[in-house]
């Protein structure tokens, strides 16, 4: 069963290397009526979440060319490029908690992609959005 | 006639005694004495029987009183001394007298064991009977705390097994006790300066100079941060078992989701088994990885303000499905009016699905657990109860180790016995405990504990990421906060 409204508009942008992990959250999000952009390459997905104008991000950390970490503090800083959007950090990779709170500080949710489901990805979308 | 001599004797050796003290040159002072006495043979006894002891004294107090000696110290054991009870004086002087700092010289017979306390790359500290440090050398970690007394600064992690405490249990109530830990870091990862040392505590009721407690620490730091690579190491091979896990877990999500009008009762069993085993495997990986932390003293928790049947939402649906799927039943009894708690949620849902997974391990076939809370003090505590095949008291106590497994347990139900060292871990950095009452072939209760937030708000609200409670309040490094 799906809790999301099917007929949202908001424009949403993954940027995972991981082309199962990206296929399954594009199927997902797709299915739950969101328009969705998937970008593998963390340069690339800078660039896209500058023009886009994105609703929101779910952003991968460990991330070719450019880490999420780096793409959140150029997004974020020294001005805010994209203030109409949210951000949520989606990782396996866990690190320490220093970086971890200052990604926090620029993003508004942080999930271990390990312990969640789609299902479950879309109601901490549909809080994120609200 | 002796009585005359003995009068001079005296004066020469209080004359002596003035001039030592003032440091006036030995051959005025030889001078002085050739003169009272040139005249009779007496005169030599004299400076055998009266003048050396006063001699004697005269070094003694210079010793005390910190003045380089140009002799060394008086021998206290030779048979003369002891016999007239001078030896006891010059031992009353030497040891009932704080001494002052000596200017170091080379016939100073303490100063080679002062080169060698340099020299060796050890720190020693000596403590005195309320535990205050009276010796150091520069390589031991001392710091000055916010109340100006120097303090030894080692950064346990586990609390209860700091050297404070065991120097709270071993003084007054142990003659002669020691200690070792290993891998104890002076300040957090991410503090400049870093080292990590093992430390070895002596205490002896019966040490000379009020000492009671000798500890020494040897800087072990370019081993153990070599092994911090592994921890490195350790992350990087959760993120890669991580990955196909997420995949896995997904697509069993989205095809669940997509099949289920079409599926029969059976396909949605397997299905279900396929969700739990997956979800198991992801609570493994948190396992290893935060264990791996909590060794390497990396394990941080950022308890926050939050409500324990938050805490069960977190948890009920999946641990309700795997208790299903091997046919068990739980029985959820958590009161909503309970006061919130200073928890960090996600560390605290890995506990409970430990103590949880375990119950469901260790019960029979068709078993009912039962999970509860309830008021104990500050704390909330939680309990999970199943009605299995028990723990033995002698297992009981070591149940919380790495590794450790009851020893039928070992043969009968697979399992790493990892989940209750890292449960232990994460509650202990909570301020709470964790324990277990079992009956072999009844079952057994495993009970945690969480402070209430009110309790701790203020020490949470000092910028403190972990909680660390000692018999006078809740502390964090060695800054009391709370009383």
């Amino acid at each position: 069963m799906n809790d999301q409204p099917n007929n949202t508009t908001a424009k949403i942008l993954i940027i995972e290397d991981d082309r199962f992990i990206g296929e399954m959250y594009t199927r997902s999000l797709r299915s739950a009526g969101y328009q969705v952009d998937w970008s593998v390459d963390g340069q690339q997905g800078l660039a896209a979440a500058i023009a886009g104008q994105y609703d929101l991000i779910l952003l991968d950390i460990m991330l070719p060319h450019k880490t999420g970490n780096t793409i959140l503090r150029e997004l974020r800083t020294p001005e805010d490029k994209i203030p109409n959007t949210r951000v949520i950090v989606m990782t396996n990779f866990e690190q320490d908690e220093d970086a971890r709170a200052i990604m926090e500080a620029d993003a508004n949710a942080y999930l271990i992609k390990a312990d969640i489901t789609p299902r479950r990805m879309l109601e901490v979308i549909a809080q994120v959005l609200a | 006639m002796f009585a005359q001599f003995a009068v001079a004797g005296v004066v020469a050796g209080t004359l002596l005694l003035v001039m030592n003290l003032l440091d006036l040159p030995s051959a005025l002072a030889i001078s002085v004495i050739v003169l009272v006495f040139v005249e009779s043979a007496v005169g030599y006894l004299l400076l055998r029987y009266a003048l050396g002891p006063t001699d004697m004294i005269a070094r003694c107090l210079m010793y005390v009183r910190g003045e380089p000696l140009l002799r060394p110290l008086p021998d206290r054991g030779d048979p003369a001394s002891v016999n007239s009870g001078l030896s006891l004086l010059l031992t009353t002087i030497l040891d009932g007298t704080t001494k002052k700092d000596a200017q170091p010289t080379a016939s100073t017979d303490q100063q080679p064991l002062r080169d060698l306390l340099a020299a060796l790359p050890i720190g020693f500290v000596a403590l005195d009977s309320h535990h205050h440090i009276i010796a150091a050398n520069s390589l031991a970690p001392i710091c000055t705390a916010p109340d100006g007394q120097r303090r030894i600064q080692l950064d346990f992690a586990n609390a209860s097994e700091s050297l404070d405490v065991w120097l709270g249990q071993v003084s007054g109530n142990e003659i002669e006790a020691e200690k070792i830990w290993s891998h104890i870091q002076n300040v957090a990862p991410d503090q400049p300066d870093r080292r990590i040392f093992d430390v070895i505590a002596h205490y002896r009721q019966d040490f000379p100079s009020g000492i009671a407690t000798v500890v020494i620490t040897v800087d072990r730091s370019a081993e153990y941060e070599g092994q911090e690579d592994n921890a490195d190491f350790v992350a990087l091979a959760a993120h890669e078992l991580r990955g196909p896990i997420t995949v896995v877990r997904g697509y069993i999500d989205i095809l669940d989701q997509q099949l289920g009008a079409q599926m029969t009762p059976d396909q949605h069993a397997l299905i279900d088994r396929l969700n739990v085993s997956a979800k198991r495997l992801s609570s493994y990986v948190n396992n290893i990885l935060n264990a791996s932390r909590y060794d390497h003293k990396h394990l941080k928790l950022r308890p926050t303000e939050t409500m324990v049947t938050n805490i069960i939402d977190e948890v009920k649906n999946d641990m309700d499905l795997r208790a299903s799927t091997q046919n068990r039943s739980l029985v959820w009894q958590i009161p909503p009016e309970l006061p919130t708690v200073a928890a960090d949620q996600s560390s605290i849902s890995e506990v409970l699905t430990n103590l949880i997974d375990n119950a469901i391990k260790y019960s029979h076939d068709g078993g009912q657990i039962e999970i509860s809370a309830a008021l104990q003090d500050d704390f909330v505590a939680i309990s999970v109860c199943d009605h299995g095949i028990g723990i033995p008291p002698v297992v009981a106590s070591n149940l919380f180790s790495k590794f450790y497994r009851g020893h039928r347990s070992r043969d009968m139900v697979s399992g790493t016995g990892i989940g209750l060292f890292i449960s232990r871990g994460i509650i202990e950095s909570h301020g709470g405990q964790i324990g277990v009452e079992s009956t072999e072939g009844q079952g057994s209760t495993f009970t945690f504990t969480l402070p209430i937030f009110s309790t701790v708000a203020e020490a949470l609200a000092s910028d403190n990421h972990s909680l660390i409670r000692d018999d006078l309040g809740w502390i964090r490094n060695h800054s009391r906060v709370r009383k």
